[in-house]
């Protein structure tokens, strides 16, 4: 614990040595996409996408940002775009991918103006097609983005009446000549100057004058609300969490079968905590239950995974099943890393601004896949031990089961929130949209199995290795028909599918049931 | 979830139940018969579990790629489909009654959980039988009272056949009496593809074999491909045909001459003399008796004349306009046929298809497709057919009226916040009128019909909205049945953890 409040003293000292704070700017309201942000969020999603990973674009996305109006250093000097497409580089003879380059550093090298003179032969089907042209155009898109940016054509931070809900842009502004604008270009004049000349006294006093004109100037805007969603963006309170659950593994590892096993107990609580904290902020911040897209159900997903180890397994006795537990909210965090998803904090879809029946029916289903994702693990633990001649303690054939019972309840009583709430949107309980039919396709393979249980069919091990299986159809429903299949009314977050690491998944499934069943077998043997 | 359907359900399932309970009771054993033993064992019931999970599984990957009409046509919406539903519906009802039966314990949740089954299952029933499901679109200041369902319905001559009360999956021919003569027979129904024309060069019996051909007018971004043939017979192909090219008007005529009025033909200057048209722009192509083609055009007032050879492309290059022949048959029957290989790729293969046949008593017979929503005219021996295949309508008991449409957009954002609808509602029987503002997620219930705003659309500056309406009585039914199964699957969750009381 101390060591953690040293590291994250020392990263703020790191940030506070920084020459030029521009922190004060990062808290000037913008408009993006329909919602006022704090301009730090726009700051981020812009420097993400220039820079395709935020760590190259520095620590502080506002600095990096507003380089762009730095009358001192010319737009083709800016390092800013990089290429992260292999691809790609081996086209342009790259060899250093983990930097920055400028517009002039490109346009210099002649791999460049051979590639870019090839892509604008190139037809718009071709370009779409061809892997080392799609990265190009993401590059050349970005090019022209730039000179939006810095004719403030996306800028749009400047509210001219209490009574109108349409804001400004700069070129805009400059049209306009009332009263109003000629005082808002004052403002944005003296801050671009005071940005050129480094005046931090300046820049912080200008920041603050066009701060509080925007506020006057409008309606409902909460600033705290806009503090919060700053201290979001720093805090990044789920890869905080990340962070501790692999400590906690560890600790664990350290800590195991000694009086301190309680420590791994307390850092998944810290952890727990963190999640939480930033599941409370996303949901102040837009309003709405923290369930809309797969990034959100991803997070709330690894929260029921640990709340449901600190409610069951909080014993001694049952600390590997704790373990457990963290280390598939750790698993399902970590598709947060493979996945093409976007954490951007977005307003909802018309059809699906419903709160309470978006709250209801989301937060049940996902927190069955939760449930169900732990007993599929609790399953690999029970197939380990169960090759390996260990004892396999009497509850883990009962915590598996009792974990699908209560994940096949949650998600008959969420589909059945879904239908209700269908039918109150749509006029239909049951439409046979994909994701529909394979909740229901999920459910009758559950109940197959709890069925076949319940007649004692089944020996344990095959309900742990029946567990493991039935898990490969919530992959379906969760992740398949989002990002594989693609189509429906449930239609949050699509993106553009990997089969490959789905595919991957199923094997690494495949051959671990075999090698388990083979060493088993073995065992049986001898 | 309580209104008197559901409640009536809810209370005959139970009745039932309670009968075969006092059956029991008076010393009758359902576990000694053999077949109802059969029926009503679980064996059955995970062989059926079994089987709708791979069902579904194929259906679902069935819908990806062949679209919701499909899987409706060939899975949800069939009699297979139905008689599966309520082969479980067999399979649960015996298993309550021999759980009954038996002396066991937790009979409780068992019951709860599988008489929420068969609710659920009744009141899906009740929904396809009597559910009325469909929309109406209403420009701003527009009235209504009619419903535009999902449905087909067929339409040849006065006589109406409502599609979807036969299924649209029918694998035997449907017949259907026209007039004295005449029949109609439904062959079949296609979910997807598109109308590609086959011909044959070969002369059947039946059918006179007369020169066609195929042929397609191009100017920068718009072409034209039409087929123009000199049978009567081809129903779909005229020997004549206009149409708007660039702004241009243009006629083109069929016509067959002798091999001695072919030097006429090519010199003439004045079309009067082989066809009947005023138009500028005419093209007029013969078919000779050497079995070739020839052309003779007035385009913009430039005169043209020639061979048309079999597969190759005529220019009349004027203004970027270019005549490509691609087709020409001296003895041709044309046919439709409908073509799905291509429904993957192209959006215009995504429509719905029925295949029909019109036969007399002396054995004369055609076969005609049509794709729903079009509407056709023919001639079959003599006599008229109007053929209309559109949505079915359905008279509403209300007249709706859209008053006013209101659209609220995000800041500074193409993205809708949210919009509404200000409509007012006539009874038809009693004339007493109601006004209501329609939004997103707030239903206008009017007598157990109700009102979603689902759509919105803006053609020309007029707003116009889109209303899906709903006529369910079964749905209370499934609400009360999937809470007496969840409640039911909590008790025996409950009940069983107590039992193995492992903690």
């Amino acid at each position: 614990m101390k060591i953690l409040f040293i590291l994250l003293i020392l990263l703020n000292v790191k940030i506070m040595a920084n020459s030029f704070d521009t922190s004060e700017f990062g808290k000037i309201p913008i408009v993006y996409r329909g919602r006022v942000v704090p301009f730090d969020t726009f700051a981020r999603v812009i420097s993400k996408q220039l820079a395709q990973n935020i760590g190259l674009a520095g620590k502080d996305p506002v600095k990096f940002c507003l380089q762009f109006f730095d009358t001192s250093i010319q737009l083709k000097d800016i390092k800013a775009f990089s290429i992260k497409s292999s691809i790609l580089q081996n086209r342009l003879d790259i060899s250093d991918n983990k930097r920055l380059y400028s517009q002039k550093e490109l346009f210099s090298m002649p791999a460049f103006i051979q590639f870019s003179n090839y892509y604008n032969q190139k037809s718009k089907a071709e370009r779409k097609e061809q892997a080392d042209l799609k990265a190009y155009s993401k590059l050349a898109n970005n090019f022209k983005f730039i000179l939006d940016l810095v004719s403030g054509k996306v800028l749009f931070m400047f509210p001219m009446d209490r009574e109108k809900t349409n804001w400004l842009n700069l070129p805009s502004l400059y049209q306009e000549k009332t009263k109003k604008s000629i005082e808002a270009l004052d403002y944005f004049s003296k801050l671009l100057i005071a940005l050129r000349d480094k005046n931090q006294i300046n820049f912080n006093k200008s920041s603050l004058n066009l701060k509080n004109f925007i506020y006057l100037n409008s309606k409902g805007i909460d600033e705290n609300k806009l503090d919060l969603e700053i201290n979001y963006n720093h805090f990044e309170p789920f890869s905080l969490s990340y962070f501790i659950y692999i400590f906690t593994l560890l600790l664990f590892i350290v800590t195991r079968n000694k009086n301190y096993w309680y420590l791994p107990l307390m850092t998944g609580f810290l952890g727990f905590t963190f999640t939480t904290l930033g599941l409370l902020s996303r949901s102040f911040i837009l309003a709405r239950p923290p369930l809309a897209n797969v990034f959100e159900s991803i997070i709330f997903a690894s929260w029921i995974c640990v709340l449901s180890a600190h409610l069951l397994f909080y014993k001694k006795e049952k600390q590997n099943f704790y373990i457990i537990s963290i280390f598939t909210a750790l698993l399902i965090l970590s598709s947060k890393f493979l996945l093409p998803i976007s954490e951007d904090l977005l307003n909802l879809e018309v059809v699906l601004r419903s709160n309470l029946w978006l709250g209801l029916h989301v937060c049940f289903v996902v927190s069955s896949f939760a449930i169900l994702s732990v007993s599929s693990v609790l399953s690999h633990y029970y197939l380990f031990l169960s090759s390996k001649k260990l004892a396999i303690p009497d509850s883990l054939i009962f915590y598996i089961h009792n974990n699908i019972k209560m994940g096949v309840f949650l998600l008959g009583v969420g589909t059945v929130l879904g239908g209700i709430w269908a039918n109150s949107t749509w006029g239909r309980f049951w439409g046979w949209d994909p994701k529909e039919t394979w909740v229901l396709i999920t459910l009758i393979v559950y109940m197959i199995l709890l069925h076949c249980k319940r007649m004692s069919w089944l020996s344990d091990y095959i309900v742990a290795l029946a567990s493991i299986l039935s898990f490969l159809f919530i992959l379906i429903t969760w992740y398949g028909v989002n990002f594989i299949i693609g189509t429906g009314l449930h239609s949050y977050g699509f993106g553009t599918g990997d089969i490959k690491l789905a595919i991957l998944f199923v094997l690494f499934e495949l051959l671990f049931i075999t090698s388990m069943q083979r060493k088993r077998m073995s065992l049986i043997h001898a | 979830m309580f209104d008197f359907i559901s409640l009536s359900t809810t209370a005959s399932v139970f009745i039932v139940l309670a009968f075969f309970k006092f059956l029991i009771v008076k010393g009758y054993d359902p576990s000694k018969s053999k077949i109802l033993s059969l029926l009503g064992s679980i064996q059955v019931a995970m062989i059926l579990l079994f089987v709708l999970a791979l069902v579904l599984v194929i259906s679902s990957f069935c819908e990806v790629n062949m679209g919701p009409q499909f899987v409706d046509a060939y899975f949800y919406q069939t009699k297979w489909f139905e008689s599966f539903l309520a082969a479980i519906f067999v399979n649960i009802f015996f298993a309550t009654i021999i759980k009954m039966s038996s002396i066991l314990e937790n009979r409780f949740g068992f019951l709860l959980t599988h008489s929420g089954i068969l609710i659920l299952l009744v009141g899906i029933i009740i929904s396809k039988y009597n559910g009325i499901e469909g929309s109406l679109t209403l420009k701003e200041g527009e009235s209504s009272h009619l419903l535009l369902q999902d449905y087909a319905q067929f339409e040849i001559n006065g006589l109406k056949i409502d599609l979807s009360k036969i299924g649209y999956n029918f694998t035997k021919d449907v017949s259907y009496k026209i007039d004295e003569k005449t029949d109609l027979l439904l062959k079949s129904y296609k979910p997807y593809g598109n109308i590609e024309l086959v011909h044959s060069n070969k002369k059947s019996s039946f059918e006179q074999a007369l020169p066609a051909i195929q042929f397609n007018i191009k100017t920068s971004g718009q072409q034209k491909i039409t087929w123009l043939s000199l049978n009567p017979n081809d129903i779909d192909f005229n020997k004549s045909f206009d149409f708007q090219i660039s702004n241009q008007s243009i006629h083109i005529e069929m016509i067959k001459i002798d091999q001695n009025q072919l030097m006429d033909f090519m010199m003439s200057k004045s079309y009067k003399k082989f066809i009947n048209t005023k138009a500028i722009n005419t093209i007029v192509i013969a078919s000779c008796s050497n079995e070739n083609f020839y052309f003779s055009s007035s385009v913009l007032g430039l005169h043209r004349s020639g061979l048309l050879k079999e597969y190759k492309f005529a220019k009349l290059g004027i203004k970027g306009l270019t005549f490509f022949l691609q087709h020409a048959y001296h003895n041709a029957i044309l046919k439709q046929q409908i073509e799905t290989k291509n429904w993957l790729k192209d959006e215009s293969y995504k429509q719905e298809f029925v295949s029909f046949q019109i036969k007399n008593r002396q054995k004369t017979s055609k076969i005609i497709s049509m794709n729903i929503k079009s509407s056709k005219t023919i001639y079959f021996e003599g006599t008229k057919y109007s053929i209309d295949l559109k949505p079915r309508q359905k008279d509403l008991p209300f007249q709706v009226t859209l008053l006013d449409f209101k659209k609220q957009n995000f800041t500074n954002s193409k993205m809708v916040k949210s919009f509404q609808s200000d409509i007012q509602l006539k009874d038809i029987a009693t004339k007493a009128q109601v006004s209501k503002t329609l939004l997103m997620h707030q239903v206008f219930d009017s007598n157990g019909w109700r009102l979603f705003q689902s759509a919105h659309n803006k053609v020309g500056g007029i707003e116009s909205s889109t209303f899906q309406i709903v006529y369910d009585p079964g749905v209370s039914s499934i609400y009360l049945g999937c809470f007496i199964l969840l409640l039911g699957m909590a008790s025996v969750f409950w009940a069983t953890q107590k039992n193995e009381g492992v903690i």
